[in-house]
């Protein structure tokens, strides 16, 4: 039995902290409580192995956990990749005495840790109960399913195929030309910058600091445990998590991470669907959602084939979390917050919400005041943090003066997720200039596009990861090919690394003008 | 003294369409210009056997619906693609093919206004007071009798001279129709 | 088909027909078909014109059947639900239903689609068996009609009530508005607004100009003034003049016509709300017919559900004959098969194509999480109407009921399985989701059957259920050539 320190909660400390709650664990994508961590096939010698546990609201066996003459009980989580016969048991959680945000959250490994064994224990007795408990993932899905999501390489098969990333690709159809002009193509000259951004999923280890960064500077709200069952949680970029390989086998998994936000695609589907133009493209290539026009059908996120589109199901910003679970919410036509109906409280001030005075006050100081707050019915998804790009842009309007020199160098400014990536992954910047970073990142040939056979242009690309295997491992831990790879090869009739290279139509890169007085 | 009532006309009444078609040839043939048949169903024929034209409700179709297809396109021209033209996915401004469903359901809507308020004004509804809606046995009209109706404006009309024409055309019921 | 050629209402039992006359040379033998051959009448036992009034306008006349309340007390009851649960819905939010990410689309558009399918069949019934002179139409169409405007009503509250801001539902009309900006014409949902709303103005004003005759003879045998003034009123004072009626015809003509594209095009349009989307299983071409189809199919099940229980129950098996009833199944089977063969072939292209991720939304329609509602529309939409094969079903009433609610359950989940199913696995797994719904769509959805019924109810109590001048027209007694309706044989 290992304890350890919670990735979100630390020891405890954050337990009342609701971004930390609501973030999914990078590995687990458990939010809002700790799970007793065991391997797949411990859990099975148990006989406490869920089949088939993909569903809202999944439910796992509740079990009483005994070491020396204390107990405690939690919910079991069989984990792919954890080590046989271990036990991981998260600190931080179940703490009674905490706030509004941290009750009930989780169970307190405390109980069962002394200080003779603080980090490592031996001895456990695991005895099932009769009850189960319900728990709220993000992610239900763990493996790829064959798909060229995630691309990876040896780094021999790198350097031997270095094209290999756009080998992934679906077979192109036939060229053809379009009946129209692309009216963005005339648009595009008229913007100074042309925005962009490169994801390097070499870099990226899955910490989630991306996640919080957005959720903290773009107003995202949280909706607590109830709501994630339902899949509503709000995160506007997400690390997907998938699992490669054969769990059965010895080290047979490996585990890819993905940040996924919204592509801004050049061609979006989703803004072609909304019926009331809430959703447009300007001239720099942002996909721009307008949330004073969404009327809330919904279509969009249908459409997206990235799914990075957050829907307000319920005013988040204005209903307290108590009231956000159960499967009958309270109306604002019956509720009372603070003695006084809701009715009369909306009647008199719109803008008050019910939460509770002293939470109202301090919701006010968290919220970012560059950002507008939405309310239901809206959609909402990343912006590329748009009051950072048009606060540069002003800035060096400002600073140009009468020398028209208006665009803003690269590197003055930097999203959120960008500014907190503490391995650098994620590059953002003016596509249009070729000196700047993100540009010369995406000339690398490990560039691709998530979906290439979509065509949506998507101005958010990915660098295929690279793995470097050490070649003194022994030979069942010294592969040849990612696991990834060996999924898509099975799956699909290409070959990334036996084929000569095809150079796929779309994923030429464009020449961005931009216009007026590039450098 | 209370005053003679004036005449709208006279009614015959008969039992089958049949009889009814013949007696409306022959009053055709008299050359009348005012009158009329009325039954519970249309009768296969009659339109011919009174001499009338093709109607021309098509007409207010047509223009409803040439009005709803050019409306419908123009409007979503104007919309989408001048008075505030919006980059769309890559979409072009306006596009025929995506401007077709709204203007094709404008032309049904518009055309079935058309045919509908065309039959409406062609035959003069709604007029709720009617002499024949006075009269008591033409109630039997919508049930399962057919009559004919020469009004008294007819130049040709003659109470007396009618009333022997209709006789001879077999009909069981004659009577005069007050205003 | 020209009556005037077989003539079956003399069923003197040799099967032989002479029609002499005085004054006509020599005698008229004319033979009639072999009973075999014979087609049934539409109207049974030779009802007269009178006798069809007093009939279909009786249903009206006569004091309330208890039956009738025992329906309606209930009806409204679940109406008084689909309202509270839509103030519930529009003063919570969205959440109070099941979507999530990825399913945003749940029962809301399942149960919009599924209503306007239903309302197909009657302008089907309408307006293509009138062009195509099926006159057997004549004794459901109004039923049929009422049964498309009501199915029309519950359809279209659903658009409406699940978007997430309903009090700006209004900007999804080409109305000028403080932002200056327009609607957007490329979207479906713009369709969808324009069609649904055709729809339902063509299917009123269809419906009401078939009445107005109808109208014109319960005015004619009013007892009372109230109803002499209401049914007066909305009769616009029809005489039954021969040059209204044909003006009236013409129009009639026209509005079939003009309904012909329309019910094609409405579900069609519908059905591009999922075609122009690019998730596998909804992206393909095969939906706008398919669609139709299918809701043609669904639609003849719900008259067959109203229809089947009304004749008996109103006493109108002389015109609602078992004849109609067959035929109606028939066509209920034609479009099950054309359904059926449409489940196939989207299989056949997901296959051909190559597409691992079409494949697999396939694939995963019949053997993933939501196994059990494939199987259950498969079962419900293909094999349930080869039934309607053998005579001995199509003339039993009672199977009739029951395979007809059978097909409009099996239509309900094949809505589900294209929303759903298509929605909750789609390109990257990471995305996968599942759906439930909560208590909130289930009342609403049920809450709907009863806006359907309470005002099916009051159409049954107040209105002419049949058409009473059309079913005159089409028997022997109204055709002037015919030895019924007063030919003496001859001359014409």
């Amino acid at each position: 039995m290992i304890f350890h320190r919670d990735y979100k909660m630390d020891d405890g400390r954050f337990n009342n902290n609701g971004w930390m709650q609501e973030l999914p664990d990078p590995i687990t994508k458990m939010t809002w409580e700790n799970v007793i961590l065991m391997s797949v096939q411990t859990a099975k010698k148990l006989g406490l192995y869920t089949e088939n546990r993909e569903n809202n609201r999944i439910r796992v066996p509740w079990v009483r956990m005994a070491l020396e003459g204390r107990e405690v009980y939690g919910p079991v989580w069989a984990q792919p990749g954890q080590a046989d016969n271990t036990i991981a048991l998260a600190l931080g959680y179940g703490r009674t005495v905490t706030g509004r945000i941290g009750k009930f959250s989780g169970f307190d490994a405390y109980k069962i840790r002394t200080a003779k064994a603080s980090h490592v224990a031996v001895g456990a007795k695991i005895t099932k109960t009769a009850d189960d408990h319900w728990l709220a993932v993000t992610q239900d899905h763990g493996a790829m399913e064959g798909r060229p999501i995630i691309r990876e390489a040896t780094l021999k098969q790198y350097q031997e195929h270095p094209k290999f990333a756009t080998a992934f690709n679906m077979e192109d159809p036939p060229a053809f030309s379009p009946l129209y002009p692309n009216p963005f193509d005339e648009a595009k000259k008229l913007g100074h910058h042309q925005w962009g951004m490169s994801i390097d999923l070499s870099s990226c280890v899955g910490c989630s600091s991306c996640m919080v960064a957005c959720q903290s500077e773009n107003n995202v709200p949280i909706v607590g445990k109830y709501q994630v069952s339902n899949n509503r949680e709000m995160h506007w970029i997400r690390i997907d998590r998938y699992y490669t390989g054969d769990p059965d086998k010895e080290d047979g998994i490996q585990v890819v991470n993905q940040p996924m936000l919204c592509q801004h695609c050049e061609a979006a589907p989703c803004e072609n669907v909304c019926p009331v133009n809430a959703t447009v493209h300007d001239q720099e290539g942002l996909n721009v959602m307008v949330y004073n026009r969404c009327v809330g059908t919904r279509y969009c996120s249908n459409n997206c084939p990235y799914k990075v589109r957050r829907f307000n199901f319920f005013d988040y910003n204005r209903r307290p979390l108590e009231q956000l679970s159960g499967p009958v919410y309270t109306t604002p036509l019956t509720h009372s917050t603070d003695g006084e109906l809701d009715l009369f409280r909306w009647w008199k001030d719109p803008d008050r919400g019910n939460k509770p005075s002293d939470e109202w006050e301090l919701l006010k100081l968290l919220k970012n005041p560059d950002v507008t707050v939405r309310m239901r019915g809206v959609m909402e998804k990343c912006s590329y943090c748009i009051q950072r790009i048009e606060g540069a842009k002003i800035a060096q309007k400002v600073k140009a003066g009468a020398s028209g020199d208006v665009i803003v160098p690269d590197g003055t400014f930097k999203t959120a997720c960008q500014q907190a990536c503490p391995a650098e992954a994620i590059v953002f910047g003016n596509i249009a200039d070729p000196e700047s970073r993100v540009s010369k990142l995406k000339a690398q040939d490990r560039n691709y596009n998530v979906l290439d056979f979509l065509n949506t242009k998507p101005r958010t690309t990915y660098l295929a990861r690279i793995r470097n295997p050490n070649p003194d491992m022994p030979e069942e831990y010294n592969y040849k090919t990612a696991h990834s790879t060996e999924e898509f090869e099975k799956k699909n009739d290409i070959h990334p690394f036996e084929e000569e290279h095809r150079e796929p139509a779309h994923a030429k890169p464009e020449t961005y003008g931009s216009g007026k007085g590039a450098s | 003294m209370p005053e003679t009532p004036k005449i709208y006309g006279i009614i015959a009444e008969f039992l089958t369409p049949a009889d009814l078609m013949h007696a409306a040839e022959k009053v055709r043939d008299k050359g009348f210009r005012k009158w009329d048949v009325f039954t519970p169903f249309p009768v296969h024929g009659m339109d011919k056997a009174m001499g009338l034209k093709n109607s021309p409700v098509g007409w207010f179709s047509f223009i409803g619906g040439v009005t709803g297809y050019t409306s419908g396109m123009l409007m979503i021209w104007w919309m989408n693609a001048y008075d505030y033209p919006v980059l769309i996915g890559g979409k072009p401004m306006f596009s025929p093919f995506g401007a077709f469903p709204p203007s094709y359901e404008l032309t049904i809507l518009l055309g079935a206004f058309g045919a509908l308020g065309g039959m409406l004004f062609l035959n003069r509804l709604p007029r709720l007071h009617h002499p024949l809606l006075k009269h008591r046995r033409f109630a039997m009209a919508t049930h399962d009798r057919f009559y004919l109706v020469i009004e008294s404006s007819d130049p040709k009309y003659s109470e007396i001279e009618t009333r022997k024409l209709l006789e001879s055309l077999g009909s069981g019921h004659i009577e005069l129709v007050e205003e | 088909m020209s009556d005037a050629v077989t003539h079956q209402a003399s069923t003197s039992p040799s099967g032989h027909d002479s029609i002499s006359a005085p004054g006509m040379i020599g005698t008229i033998r004319l033979q009639a078909p072999p009973a075999e051959l014979q087609r049934e009448p539409m109207i049974a036992h030779q009802r007269s014109p009178g006798w069809l009034s007093d009939a279909i306008a009786g249903v009206a006349e006569c004091k309330t059947p208890l039956w009738w309340w025992l329906a309606f007390i209930p009806s409204v009851i679940m109406m008084t639900v689909c309202f509270s649960m839509i103030i519930y819905l529009l003063s919570t939010g969205v959440g109070v239903w099941g979507p999530g990410h990825p399913v945003m689309w749940g029962w809301a558009i399942i149960n919009f689609v599924w209503w306007i399918g239903i309302g197909h069949a009657g302008t089907l019934i309408s307006a293509i068996l009138f062009l195509l002179r099926q006159k057997w139409r004549t004794s459901i169409n109004r039923a049929a009609e009422a049964m498309t405007i009501f199915a029309v009503m519950c359809a279209g509250i659903f658009p409406l009530i699940h978007i997430g801001r309903i009090w700006y539902g209004w900007w999804l009309f080409p109305i000028p508005n403080s932002f200056g900006i327009w609607p957007q014409f490329r979207s479906p949902l713009m369709w969808d607004v324009f069609a649904v709303s055709t729809y339902f103005t063509v299917s009123v004003l269809f419906w009401y100009m078939g009445l107005i005759p109808d109208l014109a003879v319960m005015r004619d045998r009013a007892k009372n003034k109230i109803r002499k003034f209401s049914y007066g009123l909305f009769a616009l004072g029809w005489t039954g003049s021969n040059r209204h009626w044909s003006h009236y015809e013409k129009a009639y003509l026209i509005l079939a016509g003009l309904s012909t594209p329309l019910v094609l095009s409405v579900h069609s349009i519908v059905s591009l709300d999922f075609s122009v989307s690019q998730l596998p299983g909804w992206h393909t071409t095969i939906f706008p017919p398919y669609f139709v189809a299918g809701a043609v199919f669904s639609g003849f099940g719900m008259v067959l559900s109203l229809l089947v229980p009304l004749r008996r129950l109103l006493h109108l098996e002389d015109i609602i004959t078992v004849r109609h009833v067959e035929l109606m199944c028939k066509v209920t089977l034609a479009t099950g098969s054309i359904v059926g063969y449409a489940y196939g072939m989207e299989f056949f292209i997901a296959w051909y194509s190559g597409n691992p991720y079409e494949r697999y939304a396939f694939i995963n329609r019949a053997t993933g999480h939501y196994w059990w509602a494939y199987w259950a529309m498969i079962t419900c939409n293909v094999v349930v109407p080869q039934f309607f094969w053998f005579k001995k079903v199509r003339t039993c009433m009672w199977l009739v009921f029951i395979l007809s609610i059978l097909v409009n359950i099996g239509m309900w989940f094949e809505r589900f399985v294209i929303v759903v199913i298509s929605l909750h696995r789609d390109f990257i797994p990471a995305n996968w989701g599942y759906f439930r719904p909560t208590w909130v769509d289930i009342m609403q959805y049920l809450g709907t059957f009863g806006l359907f019924f309470t005002f099916f109810l009051l159409f049954i109590r107040f209105v002419p259920i049949i058409a009473i001048a059309e079913v005159k027209g089409v028997t022997p007694q109204a055709d002037p050539h015919h030895p019924l309706g007063g030919a003496k044989g001859g001359h014409h």
